[in-house]
C-alpha cells in the first residue's frame, strides 16, 4: 500500500468522524496539524485510532498515546511501519 | 472509582485518599507528555491525577453495586499493579484498569461507544468518473452482467454501463474494503441490480459515470446541464415542469432549467432507491425526502442528486481509478431546496 492510499483511507475516516470539516479534509497534506488544522478532539483521535485498527488491519502499540501523533505524517508513518 | 475529565475524554483511576490516586498512566495532558511513567499504574495525589479539573466519583447502579468487590479489595487490586506496563489506548486503557479493579472485568464504555459509532457510520460515497472511450475490453463481475453489457448493440451506452460497473467495484473496495469478485449480485423481477452486501446505486450521461455506495438504501441520478437546454426552449422546460413535478414539489422548486433538473434528478434518485416497475415521474414525489443534490462544475455542468437515509452525510469524488480526489464544497455547489434530514 502506497503513502497516498493511505492517506486516502486516512481522509475517509476523518470524513466518517467529522464531515463539517471537508473543506480541510480535502485539502489535508502530510503536514496537517491534527488538532490545530483539523480540529481534532481527543474523541476524533479516539476513533481515528479504532478506525484505523479497523481499515488497515493492524494493532497500535503498547505505549503509544494519542499525544504521540502531531501530524497526519505521523499517523502515515506510523501505519506504514506497520503494515506487513 | 473516580474520573477527571479531560476535553472529550475521561481518565480514571481508584481513589484511595487524597495523597493516593492509583491510575494507569498520567493524565493524558501535555504537562505529562516527556515523563517516563506516562504509561505505567502509579499512585499519584489528587492534584496530579486531576490537573486542575473537578474530579467525579462513580454512581454505581444496582447491578454493578453487587458486582463490585469490597472497598479493601478493590485498593488491594489497584496497589498490587503498581508499576505495570503495557498501557494500550484501546485494548488496555485506564478504563480498562479502573474496572478489572471495582468489578474484575476489563471493560471500556468509551473505547466501545466509539468503535460502535464507527462501525455504524453512515457511509454514502458518490463516484464520478470520465466514460473511457473506446469501451475497454476487460470483463465485469458477475458474469452475467458482463453478458449483458457485451450484447448492449450501442457502442456509447455499452462503454457507459462497463464504465459504471468497473467504478462500481472500484468504490465497493475503496469506500467499504469489499472484495467485488466475491460479492453475491442478484438482479430482482422487475430487472434491478442488489448486491447482498452493500447498497449501490448507478447512473451516468454521455460522457461521466456515477455510483453511489451505502450502508443503507440509496439512489442517484446524473444529468448534464446543457443537454437539457440543447433538447427544451424556456416553454417545454415549463411544460416539462408543469407536467411531472407534483403540487408539493412545485413550492419546493422554480420553473428553471436548475430548478426543474434538481428536481428530475431527485425524483429519479428516489425510484432508484426505493421504486419497484416503471418509472412513472408524476408518482414520485420528492417533497420531503431525504436527499441531497450538487452541482458540479467543470468542463461539463452536472446536477447531482441522491436520495438515502445517509444522503445528508454524502461526499463526493472525481476519480480516474488511479487517482480519487475528494471534491470541496466549493468545486461542487449545493442547490438550493436541499431538504437533509438525518
Amino acid at each position: 500500500m502506497t503513502r497516498s492510499e493511505i492517506i486516502e483511507g486516512l481522509r475517509d475516516i476523518l470524513l466518517a468522524a467529522d464531515d463539517r470539516n471537508v473543506e480541510a479534509l480535502a485539502r489535508c497534506t502530510e503536514q496537517s496539524r491534527l488538532m490545530a488544522d483539523l480540529g481534532f478532539s481527543s474523541v476524533s483521535m479516539l476513533y481515528m485510532v479504532i478506525a484505523i485498527e479497523e481499515r488497515f488491519h493492524i494493532r497500535f502499540d503498547d505505549n503509544v498515546g494519542a499525544a504521540d501523533f502531531a501530524t497526519l505524517g505521523d499517523v502515515v508513518d506510523y501505519i506504514e511501519k506497520k503494515l506487513p | 472509582m473516580i474520573r477527571v475529565r479531560l476535553g472529550s475524554v475521561y481518565h480514571y483511576g481508584i481513589f484511595v485518599s487524597e495523597d493516593e490516586v492509583i491510575a494507569f498512566g498520567l493524565p493524558p495532558v501535555p504537562e505529562y507528555q516527556d515523563r517516563p511513567d506516562r504509561f505505567t499504574v502509579c499512585a499519584v495525589d489528587i492534584d496530579v491525577f486531576s490537573c486542575g479539573r473537578i474530579p467525579e466519583a462513580a454512581v454505581f447502579d444496582l447491578g454493578e453495586r453487587r458486582k463490585k468487590f469490597s472497598a479493601r479489595r478493590i485498593v488491594a487490586n489497584a496497589r498490587a499493579r503498581l508499576g505495570e506496563g503495557g498501557y494500550n489506548l484501546l485494548h488496555n486503557n485506564c478504563e480498562h484498569f479502573a474496572n478489572e479493579c471495582v468489578f474484575g472485568e476489563k471493560r471500556s464504555a468509551q473505547t466501545d461507544d466509539v468503535r460502535r459509532r464507527w462501525l455504524a457510520r453512515p457511509i454514502c460515497h458518490i463516484y464520478l468518473m470520465e466514460i473511457p472511450r473506446p469501451c475497454p475490453d476487460t470483463a465485469v463481475y458477475p458474469p452475467r452482467r458482463d453478458a449483458e453489457i457485451r450484447n448492449c448493440g450501442h457502442d456509447g451506452l455499452r462503454a457507459a454501463k462497463h464504465a459504471a460497473w468497473q467504478l462500481l467495484a472500484f468504490a465497493g473496495r475503496k469506500s467499504l474494503g469489499l472484495d467485488t469478485d466475491r460479492l453475491t449480485f442478484r438482479k430482482t423481477r422487475s430487472g434491478r441490480w442488489t448486491c447482498d452486501e452493500m447498497f449501490f446505486s448507478l447512473s451516468h450521461t454521455d460522457s461521466v459515470a456515477a455510483v453511489a455506495v451505502s450502508n443503507a438504501p440509496v439512489g442517484v441520478d446524473l444529468e448534464e446541464t446543457d443537454r437539457l437546454s440543447r433538447r427544451f426552449t424556456g416553454d417545454s422546460v415549463q411544460e416539462l415542469y408543469d407536467r411531472f413535478l407534483t403540487d408539493g414539489e412545485k413550492q419546493l422548486y422554480q420553473p428553471t432549467d436548475e430548478g426543474f433538473l434538481t428536481c428530475w434528478t431527485r425524483k429519479e434518485a428516489l425510484y432508484k432507491r426505493t421504486g419497484k416497475g416503471a418509472f412513472h415521474p408524476q408518482r414520485v414525489d420528492t417533497a420531503g425526502a431525504e436527499a441531497r443534490t450538487f452541482r458540479i462544475k467543470g468542463d461539463r455542468a452536472l446536477i447531482l442528486s441522491v436520495s438515502g437515509e445517509h444522503a445528508g452525510s454524502a461526499h463526493v469524488f472525481a476519480t480516474d481509478r488511479e487517482r480519487t480526489t475528494l471534491l470541496a464544497p466549493e468545486e461542487i455547489k449545493l442547490l438550493g431546496g436541499d431538504v437533509c434530514l438525518h
